[in-house]
């Protein structure tokens, strides 16, 4: 008998936050996450052996910490769900592993799920949110994925639209960072000094300084269907070194003329990427006839995303969603929102005998 | 005291254990997939018998990955069971195996068979260990050398038992290369001649020796051992580890200094 409600409890570790998250049915009863993204900063990323390591030290406290915090008996649950990709494999493993073994003491069905439907999926379950929107357009940015997806039914209709052809936003964004002195993670990092908040001005940078390239976003780009809602931030990565090398250089050898401000460089950058994401995103609504757009992943955070889609969107007639940021990073109440989803229509468990998978397809909602 | 123990360290390997006696157990020699055999592998061992009354894993020395997969499992399992988990250096269970007598605590008749892992093709051998017993040699030294990869091997020496029955570890366990085993050996116990049990001697025989025995069940821990060197321990209440993993290893990445610019 399929319940109405399930009580799930969700396991993610495809990257570095241990997450663990309680939904009832719709409700969100506890969402709860140890980052370890403090331990990844002298390296200037996200390391996975490190993150791995962090994983299995926090797993089982993460597991009891929601336990308590949602009020929950193990006996009272109704099934477990976990990440089975993509992410980092090793990562992954970790949860994967943790899961089985909650599985096999307490004889709950057991449900690897995919990573970005989850990010999707949770707005099921946010506070603020009337439920999820279907069909929707969901961009997917994080230090890990740069994705569009058109969402027509949460389990059983996802499309992959594009994806990035090499680093993600927020890998961009950090690298980018590193290149002008700045703090690991780049993104908020980068954020601030276009806000003029890193050189005690207070003065915003402006984001028409710098002529950054948008990768993939020429009219031949936009052409190809395989181009189309794809992006790629390597060029704009290389045009940032060229920027601030010449600039540098500039300085040492003129030291009277003005280089262009950091604050200049990082509102250029900034806007690069959000601009690209943006364009292709409605470029997506156009073509699918979708009027509502999901944004979803840790780069949800960038304010200059937010204010730039909302615009866009506004214009186009299309209605945005972003869910409350806590419910945007990785984190175990989406697994279990998903996995809630999945329970109430009825499908099998997976097989005891699953693995996870680093680059799990998309369409692949459950393993 | 019944006790669900797992390694992962090597092999892979699941075992419920009554005192000294095993209940169930299945180990996959050869593992390459710990994550995917670890749920199976658990729902039969655990179908076997009641509810245990602890979680034993094998925290290592083992290669990172593949060990973090049964102490994942084992926090998981000790959650779901409501009961403490307890870690257990995975050499102490090759240890005892060797300083066991042959016939102690074999029990055939209560192993669990099943189909998992044998067939054809899949890499591994799935093998029950009919003879669970230990390997009976002769004298109290015994160096336990396991496949660390990387061309190096996780050494630990251990001087007998003590008077709870448990392995006494005399130096170790460390990571090194097979050539710098004998000077390792010498500065921490000159004189000895240990005998030699793992996996680390069987891949290295032209500088380590050959192993004392060769078949699988003696050159990577199994859960069963792991299981009995918890009980003992928790029989006379003593503490046992936690389950940090005993990696041994930094991981491998260099910390990127932070790029200075004049750019302001």
């Amino acid at each position: 008998m399929t319940p109405r409600e399930p009580l799930v409890l969700g396991i993610e570790t495809s990257c570095d936050e241990t997450g663990v998250g309680i939904v009832r049915g719709r409700t969100l009863l506890t969402n709860t996450v140890a980052s370890s993204m403090d331990e990844h900063v002298r390296f200037g990323g996200v390391v996975p052996e490190v993150a791995s390591r962090a994983h299995v030290q926090a797993i089982g406290p993460m597991i009891r910490a929601a336990l308590a915090d949602a009020e929950v008996r193990l006996e009272d649950l109704d099934a477990l769900a976990v990440t089975a990709g993509p992410g980092l494999s090793g990562a992954l493993m970790v949860g994967a592993a943790a899961a089985k073994g909650l599985a096999a003491a307490t004889g709950l069905p057991l449900y690897g799920i995919n990573h970005l439907a989850a990010h999707v999926a949770v707005d099921l379950v946010a506070p603020d949110s009337p439920g999820l929107h279907t069909p929707t357009i969901a961009l997917l940015v994080s230090g890990g994925h740069t994705e569009i997806l058109r969402i027509g039914d949460i389990v059983d209709d996802i499309e992959l639209l594009g994806a990035t052809i090499d680093d993600a936003a927020g890998e961009a964004f950090d690298k980018t960072a590193r290149l002008l002195g700045l703090d690991y993670p780049g993104g908020p990092s980068i954020s601030k000094a276009a806000a003029g908040l890193l050189d005690g001005t207070g003065i915003p940078g402006d984001p028409t300084a710098v002529r950054f390239p948008r990768g993939l976003a020429t009219k031949k780009d936009l052409r190809d269907p395989e181009r189309r809602y794809s992006f790629s931030f390597s060029g704009l990565k290389t045009a940032a070194l060229r920027t601030v090398t010449a600039a540098e250089a500039a300085l040492a050898t003129q030291p009277a003329a003005a280089p262009p401000r950091l604050a200049d460089i990082a509102a250029s950058f900034e806007e690069a990427v959000v601009d690209v994401l943006v364009t292709k995103t409605l470029l997506a609504c156009t073509d699918t006839g979708i009027d509502h757009v999901l944004l979803g992943g840790g780069v949800a955070a960038n304010a200059r995303l937010r204010e730039r889609l909302a615009e866009r969107c506004a214009a186009a007639g299309v209605t945005l969603r972003v869910p409350p940021l806590t419910l945007c990073t990785d984190n175990g109440a989406m697994v279990a929102a998903l996995g809630a989803e999945i329970v109430s229509r009825g499908a099998q468990p997976s097989d005891p005998g699953f693995g996870v998978l680093s680059s799990l397809e998309v369409e692949d909602v459950l393993v | 005291m019944l006790i669900l123990a797992i390694d992962t360290s090597a092999a892979a390997s699941v075992a419920l254990v009554d005192g000294e006696t095993v209940v169930a157990q299945q180990t996959q020699f050869s593992a390459r997939k710990h994550v995917e055999y670890v749920g199976p592998a658990l729902l039969e061992v655990l179908g076997a018998g009641p509810r245990p009354d602890a979680v034993a894993v094998g925290v290592g020395p083992g290669p990172f990955t593949g060990l973090r997969a049964g102490i994942a499992a084992g926090i998981g399992a000790a959650v779901g069971a409501g009961v403490p988990v307890h870690g257990v250096m995975s050499h102490d269970a090759l240890a005892l195996r060797a300083l066991s007598p042959v016939d102690d605590s074999a029990d055939d008749s209560a192993q669990v068979h099943d189909g998992l892992g044998t067939s054809p093709g899949d890499g591994g051998t799935d093998d029950h260990d009919p003879g669970d017993h230990g390997l009976g040699g002769v004298g109290a030294s015994v160096l336990v050398a396991t496949d660390a990869r990387r061309r190096e091997v996780y050494a630990t020496l251990y001087e007998g038992l003590d008077a709870d029955g448990l392995p006494v570890v005399r130096t170790g366990p460390t990571v090194l290369a097979p050539d710098a085993v004998g000077d390792w050996l010498q500065q921490a116990a000159p004189g000895v001649s240990p005998r030699r049990v793992g996996r680390g001697f069987l891949l290295h025989p032209e500088v380590l020796g050959a192993p004392e025995t060769e078949v699988p069940p003696a050159l990577d821990p199994t859960a069963a051992w792991v299981a009995r060197v918890a009980h003992r321990a928790l029989a006379v209440g003593r503490a046992l580890p936690g389950t940090e993993p005993l990696y041994l290893r930094e991981p491998d990445a260099a910390p990127t200094p932070r790029r200075a610019t004049p750019l302001t």
